[in-house]
């Protein structure tokens, strides 16, 4: 069975193993391997992604949900040595330890900032709810993201 | 593993699979939880069910909406004291509102569910795919899934007919998006109150106080609420938490 899907803003025809293969799953087989698997069970939001601009847990999702849909992952913002804005904030912060939640925590970001690019303290915890830390104690991360919403305020 | 997916692009199609016995498949998230295996599985993806639509006295929800769209929904915030949306937050995360839909939270009800509870608090009515129409409490007063035989629910459809109820909805949990302990909810109509529990048994339970005497109708009440064994806390400690939680829930003018 294959779906198209545009990731990272490629357009690709790939081929599901099984039609109950999850998103994370079909990801991690073609090697988007910062999509992280942590729980399986929608708890943890180590493996978000975006669909059509919106987080979600990647575990929970099928891929043949992704027929037609423009999927985002970490791989999809920013590259080494070109760092997406919030990826620099999150370094520049100290928000990252072990890294595993940081490609979650950075989309999550990213799906609020675009929609919303003067969050409260509470519209940030509410955005990053699903995606849990268990290095950091989640200060730096919250101020990475208001770093964050600065300087793409500055920008525009 | 026998596995076969559908996925029908209008109502009559999957009126077809549903007599075939498929199993809807609306934002997957229990499915997978579940790790079903040997499925039919009916994707109601493409049935254009996740409207939301504001009529004069009723506002009707497609059975395909999510949870985050209808946190979206400016004029759904509003109505009833902004009682919707507090309950519709205590459903999981951002990410697991980004995916549960309105059906969904329904049918696959769990203890923890919270749409059924605001339904039958609300006065709601569940329609189907067979054109049929059932009040909240008759439709939550057994397993959704028993009613639903070679059936689907396509729309809710909460009325609006008093202007001035107000209500709010809290939720007792082990952290923020954990399943509940304990959730109620509680909807002002004049003089009188209704008030509902979640997550105590499979299907929700309402009641009805009057607001001359709060206190006194709530002590009364909470004896009577059926509570399962749940390993977390025992029968008591919820009890308690339940009568503390209804106090608070009422809303003040």
């Amino acid at each position: 069975m294959k779906i198209i899907v545009t990731i990272n803003d490629e357009k690709k025809e790939l081929t599901l193993v099984h039609p109950l293969e999850t998103l994370l799953d079909f990801l991690r087989r073609h090697y988007y391997l910062g999509v992280k698997d942590g729980c399986r069970d929608g708890q943890c939001g180590a493996c978000t992604v975006l669909v059509d601009g919106r987080p979600i847990s990647s575990c929970l999702y099928l891929a043949i949900r992704a027929e037609g849909k423009h999927i985002t992952t970490i791989e999809g913002l920013g590259k080494p040595g070109n760092l997406n804005i919030i990826q620099q904030a999150f370094l520049e912060t100290g928000a990252v330890q072990c890294g595993y939640c940081t490609p979650g925590m950075i989309l999550s970001t990213k799906a609020l900032l675009d929609k919303n690019s003067q969050p409260t303290e509470e519209e940030i915890k509410t955005a990053l709810d699903g995606n849990l830390c268990r290095c950091t104690g989640y200060v730096k991360i919250i101020e990475a993201v208001k770093l964050a919403a600065t300087k793409i305020r500055q920008e525009r | 593993m026998a596995i076969e997916i559908s996925i029908p692009t209008n109502i009559s199609q999957a009126k077809k699979y549903l007599k075939k016995k498929f199993t809807p498949l609306a934002g997957g998230t229990t499915l997978l939880l579940h790790r079903q295996k040997n499925i039919q599985l009916l994707d109601l993806n493409k049935l254009n069910l996740s409207y939301i639509k504001f009529q004069k006295n009723s506002v009707r929800l497609g059975a395909m909406a999510t949870i985050s769209g209808l946190l979206e929904e400016k004029k759904l915030n509003k109505i009833f004291g902004g009682l919707i949306p507090q309950a519709l937050l205590t459903i999981g995360s951002t990410l697991n509102r980004n995916m549960i839909t309105v059906g969904g939270n329904i049918v696959g009800i769990h203890s923890w569910s919270v749409l059924p509870g605001l339904l039958l608090l609300l006065d709601a009515k569940i329609k189907t795919i067979q054109k049929k129409s059932y009040p909240a409490k008759k439709f939550f007063s057994q397993s959704p899934k028993k009613i639903l035989q070679n059936d689907l629910i396509t729309e809710i459809e909460i009325p609006l007919i008093q202007k001035n109820a107000i209500g709010g909805w809290q939720k007792m949990s082990l952290t923020e998006t954990d399943y509940p302990l304990v959730s109620v909810g509680a909807l002002k109509l004049d003089k009188n109150i209704r008030l509902v529990a979640v997550a105590l048994t499979l299907l929700p339970q309402l009641f009805e106080v009057n607001s001359d005497n709060i206190p006194d109708e709530i002590d009364a009440i909470v004896p009577r609420v059926k509570i399962s064994h749940d390993i977390r806390v025992s029968i008591e400690y919820k009890r308690e938490i339940l009568k503390a939680l209804f106090m608070d829930v009422i809303p003040t003018d």
